[in-house]
């Protein structure tokens, strides 16, 4: 006897989108529902990184685009011949140790100050908030009249006081103008700063210090023992901030100094636009941007390491 | 439905909406309203007749540097009005700012039509025209423009012999005094310097330091620094560059230039505030306030020193020749004008041809000199009888016919970048003049040589 076996195919019954939304799984889900975003990185910033460092392999003057010749990594070793990118890069770092240490310091003191009990505290915090919330090229503008020559409130002010027979050329010779841009980037900087190291200090348990007190420790040593290791987290991020963005500094040249004088504030993130946008050599000026990138990357990751290896 | 069913949902709807907004984003815009296709090349459009408005629903975008209130003061919408009422077309002002040059070489090289009209003055003109980025618009000057013109402005909008766009206004620097302060300082208040050498001379009487200098400059700027450098080679004799673009400065009229501009700091007659300004109306205002005895500025300034807001000097300020070296040339009016140039890739090249008329016509270069001061470009607004015998007019009469050369060439800013460090270097007395002069022409033949044919 012969049995026959007859497969029926089962029907899936036809889900609507709702039902199949209800049974995906949450992090297939998540993924979906965050395609916008990935697409808008990938076309935003993925394209133009990825687009830019390919236009680094090549002499290609906006104005000649029918002539662009690769040139593998020539503009890269051009970059390190170049009198203007050999003195901005020193010009670079040495305004990213400059603004980092100078706010970093301001805004520790400025953050231990507010900790203490004072009368109209908030006050003060709310009034320390204001040249963070200036915009930068509104800061740049500020600083410009502030060191103007004849009219700025800086040389006025050392007048009154009898501390400068004459005026001071603030923005005129090499090394006054460099530590102009150094104090108007930090005074812009510090306050963030500041707040992040004053939610730091607020979370201090306050009878450390009733008990160091108690103890007979000095006020440098409270410091020393209690407030530094307390903060050292919090100081280590606040350092990588601010010199990830002294890095990026870009209205404070452009408007107060023009990388000038003799080229003296002239700083990486100024020399990629004066190359790409105001000489239109593009692949040049993508070359000295990649190097930027990489210098950041470079750095932020030494950062890490030394703050993981601390913990 | 279930609250996680319905909120998935939600989620799922909002970001497939988001996705379609940014497809259609992605999609091209529908055709504009365009004119009759154009011929290739230059060609001279049928003169439409008196009254009709052919080109009437046409847009055509302007990008600018300024506002159109920074030509007709507050006529500015009104003058606009007056060219859409008279052709139907309407105008898309675009304001860019100072960098917006910038904006343009980027959309020009993507062979962008977004705009028709671009302001421009002898650099960018050189830049862009030898991209084969503007059209040529030779053929389209008619008889009539062409015999009203002023040469001198005419160089915004040449390269090379050949004309792509239409002045807009004439601007060349000319000499400013403070006719108080020369008489304070013992000089007499009629008699300006006639020579660079008398004006040397009475820099250094005006000068009293720290609060008054006998001159005022930009020289923050490399751009501007190269400006003075080109001026007063002109007036010494020389020439930065030849007809072809290729440096020539290294001189006996480029190192007297150049040793001017060092002694002017050194021996302390130019402010020294002028290391560091960036901008040529911030180096004015040392001049504004009375404390600068000598300016050599553009022909707008006059509005300004006149303007009691702006002003301290209202009474004070007289014109004179910019003085040339007494070996040199008698003066150089070192040019500044600006003009209209057309994107080749235009789709409405023909309405834009009617702005650009439009904008050269008597009437409206009348209102832009008596609300703003910017000087006309045309014969008939020299000659007109509102105009003739105004200050400004009638010295600039005499002043134009010194013309200076603006040496609009496409390295114009790498150049003048290039040749700022050792310019600087050798006024501030870091090194020779004959040094500083030398490697200024090297950076300069270096950045000329990238640009050869």
């Amino acid at each position: 006897m012969t049995e026959t076996v007859t497969f029926t195919q089962a029907r899936k019954p036809v889900l609507g989108l709702s039902a199949r939304l209800d049974r995906m799984r949450d992090g297939v889900f998540s993924q979906l529902m965050l395609v916008p975003v990935y697409l808008f990185v990938l076309v935003g910033l993925g394209f133009p990184l990825v687009y830019s460092l390919f236009l680094s392999f090549f002499d290609l003057q906006l104005t000649r685009l029918d002539q662009q010749k690769f040139v593998g990594l020539g503009n890269y070793i051009k970059l390190f011949s170049d009198p203007l990118f050999n003195k901005a890069v020193p010009a670079t770092f040495i305004f990213m140790i400059g603004s980092t240490a100078l706010s970093v310091a301001i805004a520790v003191a400025l953050a231990l100050l507010l900790n203490q009990p004072v009368r109209g505290g908030t006050f003060y915090r709310v009034v320390l908030l204001v040249p963070w919330a200036v915009p930068p090229v509104v800061n740049s503008w500020m600083w410009l009249w502030i060191y103007n020559y004849n009219f700025g409130a800086l040389n006025a002010l050392l007048r009154a006081l009898h501390l400068s027979e004459g005026y001071i050329n603030w923005l005129g010779h090499t090394n006054t103008a460099f530590l102009a841009m150094i104090v108007a980037e930090s005074w812009k900087a510090m306050p963030f700063l500041t707040l992040l190291l004053l939610a730091n200090l607020l979370s201090i348990p306050k009878n450390l210090y009733k008990a160091a007190k108690i103890d007979g420790a000095t006020a440098w040593g409270r410091f020393r023992h209690i407030t530094l290791p307390g903060i050292r987290r919090t100081l280590m991020v606040v350092i990588i901030l601010q010199s990830m963005w002294s890095l990026k500094a870009f209205d404070l040249v452009f408007v107060l100094t023009k990388g000038q004088p003799n080229d003296s504030t002239t700083l990486l993130n100024y020399m990629v636009y004066l190359q790409a946008f105001n000489f239109n050599n593009i692949g040049y000026g993508a070359a000295a941007a990649w190097f930027l990138s990489i210098l950041v990357v470079v750095l932020t990751v030494l950062y890490m390491t030394l703050l993981r290896e601390r913990e | 439905m279930s609250p996680k069913k319905h909120f998935r949902l939600t989620i799922a709807l909002t970001v497939l909406s988001v996705l379609m907004l940014i497809t259609t984003q992605c999609a091209p815009t529908p055709a504009q309203p365009t004119n009759p296709p154009a011929a290739a090349g230059p060609t001279k459009p049928p003169a439409p007749a008196a009254g009709a408005k052919p080109y009437a629903g046409t847009t055509i975008v302007l990008w600018q540097t300024i506002g159109a209130s920074d030509f007709w003061g507050d006529q500015g919408d009104a003058m606009l009005k007056d060219f859409t009422d008279k052709t139907g077309i309407t105008v898309s002002w675009v304001n860019f700012g100072p960098e917006w040059t910038n904006k343009a070489a980027t959309a020009f090289s993507s062979k962008s039509s977004d705009f028709d009209l671009i302001f421009t003055w002898a650099t960018p003109t050189a830049e862009w025209a030898r991209s084969g980025w503007l059209e040529e618009l030779g053929s389209r000057w008619t008889p009539e423009m062409t015999a009203d013109k002023v040469e001198q402005p005419m160089q915004a909008v040449m390269y090379m012999g050949k004309i792509y766009g239409v002045p807009q206004f004439l601007s060349c620097q000319t000499g400013y005094y403070n006719a108080k302060l020369f008489k304070e300082a013992g000089l007499d208040p009629n008699k300006p310097p006639a020579t660079f050498e008398e004006f040397i001379d009475y820099a250094k009487k005006l000068t009293k330091k720290p609060d008054q200098y006998g001159f005022s400059v930009s020289w923050g700027s490399y751009g501007n620094l190269f400006q003075t450098f080109a001026q007063w080679v002109q007036l010494a004799g020389g020439d930065v560059l030849d007809d072809q673009g290729k440096p020539i400065f290294n001189s006996p009229a480029g190192k007297k230039a150049l040793q001017a501009m060092r002694d002017g700091i050194q021996e302390g007659w130019i402010d020294p505030g002028s290391l560091s300004y960036t901008d040529t109306f911030i180096a004015l205002q040392p001049f504004q306030a009375g404390k600068v005895g000598i300016e050599f500025h553009w022909p707008s300034v006059w509005a300004r020193v006149q303007d009691p807001k702006q002003s301290q000097i209202i009474n004070d300020v007289k014109l004179f020749l910019v003085p040339g070296f007494k070996d040199g040339r008698k003066s150089a009016c070192l040019d500044g004008s600006m003009g209209w140039a057309m994107n080749k890739n235009s789709k409405n090249k023909d309405a834009a041809w009617e702005f650009m008329k439009w904008a050269y016509s008597l009437p409206v270069q009348k209102m832009m000199y008596q609300k703003t001061a910017w000087l006309p470009v045309d014969q008939s607004a020299f000659n007109d009888p509102d105009l003739k015998d105004t200050p400004l007019i009638s010295h600039y009469r005499e002043q134009v016919k010194y013309p200076g050369k603006r040496y609009g060439s496409a390295y114009y800013d790498e150049m003048s970048k290039m040749m700022a460090p050792p310019l600087t270097d050798a006024i501030n007395g870091k090194i020779s003049v004959d040094d500083g002069l030398a490697q200024a022409f090297k950076a300069a033949q270096d950045v000329a040589a990238k640009f050869a044919p």
